[in-house]
């Protein structure tokens, strides 16, 4: 059997993400494959399953990369935009975590964190362009007539502000933040 | 010395200092995991991802060098410039053992 959600994870949500595989696997449903916003998941046996995600988006050797956490009893799921999807079976006795030291969790952390101030460039080149378009048309020559550089421009401030002040994006660098502060054993 | 290493490596994580004596020998990533855990006698358990990290970035710092690759498993062992480093951190941890004896 298998089924199918959709449901929407932000990058810097990863810690929410493994909950959510988790949960499911105890509920009977391991997960197979994620494409887009769906997951995939196949009837299993109700099972304590650990889910870790690794943001690695410029892993040059995947199969190594694989074989090691393979070896360290980690299996490999899926792998979506940079993110890899890893289960092993919970034990009672220990909480088995990727990341075992403060330093190396910093270290991913900081991966979202820059990847999160890439998706602001495309924003900043519009946001040049329009204002530089505005201020040639303004002070010297009369290239597009008023109204629709005032349109453009209304739509470029909607757009800015919903990325700028979506609470999710804002909120994901304090998130980072506090995973970074406090856990990890 | 460069600078930036100097800043980053002294003084060193323990996950760093372990993983980076255990490379005194050539080793690969579980290896490594085994050898730390035995020496410690269980009390230190690195986990996947910082085995990895860390052994990502000790390489491009240099202070490791991939040695061969044998079914998949990348074996590493530590370099002239990781044993300087190593030996500058053995000698500050036994200062502070001595110091902190007194």
């Amino acid at each position: 059997m298998v089924k199918k959600i959709r449901k929407k994870f932000y990058l810097s949500d990863f810690e929410e993400e493994q909950a959510f595989l988790s949960s499911q696997h105890s509920a009977g449903w391991q997960l197979t494959e994620i494409r887009g916003k769906k997951y995939f998941f196949e009837a299993c046996d109700q099972e304590s399953v650990i889910y870790q995600i690794d943001f690695n988006p410029k892993e040059q050797q995947k199969s190594e990369y694989i074989q090691l956490f393979t070896d360290f009893g980690w299996s490999f799921i899926t792998e979506k935009e940079g993110k890899y999807y890893f289960s092993k079976p919970a034990l009672q006795y220990s909480e088995d975590q990727l990341f075992s030291d403060r330093e190396t969790k910093m270290m991913m952390c900081n991966k979202i964190i820059k990847r999160k101030l890439i998706q602001l460039i495309p924003l900043s080149v519009i946001a040049v362009i329009i204002s530089t378009v505005l201020a040639l048309n303004l002070f010297y020559l009369d290239l597009f007539p008023r109204g629709i550089l005032f349109i453009l421009s209304l739509i470029w401030i909607g757009w800015l502000s919903l990325t700028l002040y979506s609470m999710k994006y804002v909120s994901g660098f304090f998130k980072l933040k506090k995973i970074i502060n406090g856990n990890v054993n | 010395m460069d600078k930036r290493i100097r800043r980053y490596y002294m003084p060193m994580t323990e996950t760093s200092f372990y993983i980076l004596f255990s490379l005194q020998n050539e080793m690969h990533g579980y290896s490594i995991m085994q050898f730390v855990k035995d020496l410690t006698k269980g009390e230190i358990n690195l986990g996947a991802g910082t085995v990895y990290t860390s052994l990502s970035k000790m390489e491009k710092d240099g202070l490791i060098v991939l040695t061969k690759t044998e079914s998949n498993r990348k074996f590493y062992k530590m370099t002239d410039l990781g044993r300087e480093i190593l030996d500058i951190e053995i000698l500050r941890i036994e200062r502070l053992y001595k110091n902190s004896r007194t």
